[in-house]
């Protein structure tokens, strides 16, 4: 076990820290709130002198996004973060992070997308990268927060993929909690020094010459992709790996999901993000009265869980999936479509319903998880009837 | 892992305005309680962030692990760093509390008016003039150190040297910050001592 201490630390300095200790090659700052204090702290490290970071300020979140990709792919330990709209503008990029099998980290400190505008926290913004072939992991407060970028730097190089972390704006960005940080030694043990020949194909290696982000004909993108589709199914392994390692360190194992009083509970809430502590108070809460009800929280989003949360359902009469962001779909929220899809691996088949809440930096409280869980045990015992799978939870009409 | 309920849990809700330094406040009673090997959170509600506009944040601090992130909504304590909020917002300042609710307002006014505005006749009530405080130690409206000085000896939620230790370590870090330390642990140490509880 490693030396700690505890400190309060904001969401943003928590991540600043582990930039720090992690002393990354290079990153691409681009200012968006509520990301900017975050770039805004490690700049200070970085003008002071306690990092060998080349910080390179960019005109935009798309250039951001490039200039991490030569960085990475040249072999060097790369971060980049930005929020809501310039998760939005680097989308493209994202892609071509992935397609190239570049390792580098990306925070996503939450925000929602406009119109209207909103600064504030919702899982918009990380919807858009579901598809782009980027690990992605969430952070439910500070101390994950910190904890996950650390650990992310190790799945990205094992696993020879791009991945995000994300921890949500202003709720975990910017408010205070108490954070326990490793001494710096044990953090640059754990990833490793930095050297270009850790990836297999650096750019740098002239002695090696390669090409990164060539042309692929019809003949050949179909295999590209399989070849990524396949490996991508392969990061289940790394994750959990280093997982394990780093259980070592911190005596407390992180997994894929996290269960909290779900083993004889008929209704099971989900969600990700700041708000499971909430929804693990309005469990505890339900539990006084007698209800038989737990909660899943989504640390690893992508790749999704499949069998972790169908092993997770597999006794439960009703589902309710919490969504922080909406799809637009007639189907229901982005969340929802995934668990829906992970209840195919189990015999299993709960009754499943969706909430979509906590928008643009909406509060949640625990009587508003309570009343999704109320409705769910209604639906499902065919209380009350729905017109479609998805409801908002918290609007004024 | 044991969870903070009940009366372990020390709710505390801030409403001041944008500039004056309620946010940092808040974090610092926060911080100080984690200095003491406390669980604490504090969590600003931020709406447009514009100097003068009415901020609102929530301070927890308990022995056990904090889950909830919901804002403060039945507080324990109400702090009010700025008198003229109790005209302009005394519905959401009021919102949630009950005749358990301890007030502790920065005012020059005397208790009476105070309890008047709010409506609040038997609540225990502390009145600090911090802002006169701060004018008179570093001549700026910046009252959150001795509102925080007053914090302690009215709550006695964390101890006046773990607010010490918070603030010296916070001016420290900040070059801006470094040479106001001295007036601002005055500050504090005023806003203790000045502090007092309405009849």
């Amino acid at each position: 076990m490693a030396q700690t201490k505890v400190i309060a630390l904001t969401g943003n300095q928590a991540a600043a820290e582990a930039m720090r200790q992690i002393n990354f090659d290079v990153a691409a700052v681009y200012p968006i709130s509520p990301q900017t204090e975050l770039m805004g702290f490690f700049a200070e490290y970085v003008a002071n002198g306690e990092v060998d970071t080349e910080m390179i300020a960019v005109d935009g979140e798309h250039s951001a996004m490039a200039t991490c990709i030569g960085a990475a792919a040249a072999g060097a330990r790369t971060i980049t973060a930005s929020a809501g709209p310039g998760i939005a503008y680097m989308v493209e990029n994202l892609y071509v992070a992935s397609g190239m099998r570049v390792p580098m980290v990306l925070l996503d400190v939450n925000r929602a997308l406009s119109a209207p505008l909103s600064i504030h926290c919702d899982h918009a913004d990380s919807m858009l990268t579901r598809d782009t072939g980027w690990i992605s992991i969430f952070s439910e407060n500070a101390q994950e927060a910190y904890h996950n970028i650390i650990m992310s730097v190790k799945i990205s190089e094992k696993a020879m993929f791009p991945i995000i972390v994300n921890y949500d704006g202003y709720i975990v960005s910017h408010s205070i909690e108490d954070v326990e940080i490793l001494d710096d030694e044990t953090v640059r043990d754990f990833v490793g020094p930095s050297d270009i020949h850790r990836i297999p194909y650096p750019l740098l290696d002239t002695d090696k010459p390669v090409t990164y982000g060539a042309t692929a004909q019809p003949d050949y993108y179909t295999e590209c992709k399989y070849q990524q589709h396949v490996d991508f199914l392969k990061v289940y392994d790394v994750v959990r790996e280093v997982f394990d390692e780093f259980a070592q360190i911190i005596g407390k194992r992180y997994d894929f999901i996290e269960e909290y009083k779900t083993e004889d509970a008929e209704y099971i809430g989900i969600s990700m993000g700041s708000s499971f502590g909430t929804l693990k108070d309005a469990v505890d809460r339900l539990r006084e009265q007698g209800k038989k009800v737990g909660a899943i929280k989504i640390r690893l989003y992508r790749p999704f869980p499949v069998k972790e949360i169908a092993q997770a359902l597999s006794k439960a009469k009703g589902v309710v999936v919490l969504d922080r962001a909406d799809s637009f779909d007639g189907i229901g929220g982005p969340l929802f479509k995934d668990i829906a899809s992970a209840l195919l691996a189990t015999e299993n088949n709960p009754f499943v319903h969706n909430f979509i809440y906590g928008l643009g930096g909406r509060e949640i409280h625990e009587e508003e998880f309570m009343r999704a869980f109320d409705r769910l045990e209604r639906l499902e015992k065919g209380i009350e009837t729905r017109e479609n799978f998805v409801e908002y939870l918290q609007v004024r009409e | 892992m044991s969870t903070a309920t009940g009366k372990d849990l020390r709710e505390i809700r801030w409403h001041g305005r944008g500039g004056q330094g309620t946010v940092t406040a808040a974090k610092m009673l926060a911080s100080a309680a984690i200095i003491r090997g406390k669980h604490g959170q504090a969590m600003p509600e931020f709406g447009l962030e514009r100097s003068g506009t009415p901020v609102k944040v929530s301070t927890r601090i308990s022995d056990h692990i904090i889950n909830t992130r919901a804002p403060v909504d039945h507080p324990e304590i109400v702090i009010i760093t700025d008198p003229s909020l109790m005209f302009t917002i005394k519905d959401i300042i009021k919102s949630g509390t009950d005749e358990n609710t301890v007030f502790i307002v920065n005012t020059n006014f005397p208790p009476d008016k105070v309890r008047k505005i709010l409506d609040i006749p038997n609540n225990e009530l502390w009145i600090v003039d911090a802002s006169k405080i701060a004018l008179e130690e570093f001549g700026r409206n910046i009252p959150n150190t001795a509102v925080l000085g007053a914090v302690a000896k009215a709550t006695g939620i964390v101890d006046l040297d773990a607010l010490k230790q918070e603030i010296t370590e916070a001016f420290e870090a900040s070059s801006k910050l470094r040479a106001l330390l001295p007036q601002n642990l005055k500050a504090l140490e005023r806003g203790y001592e000045e502090v007092y509880k309405a009849d």
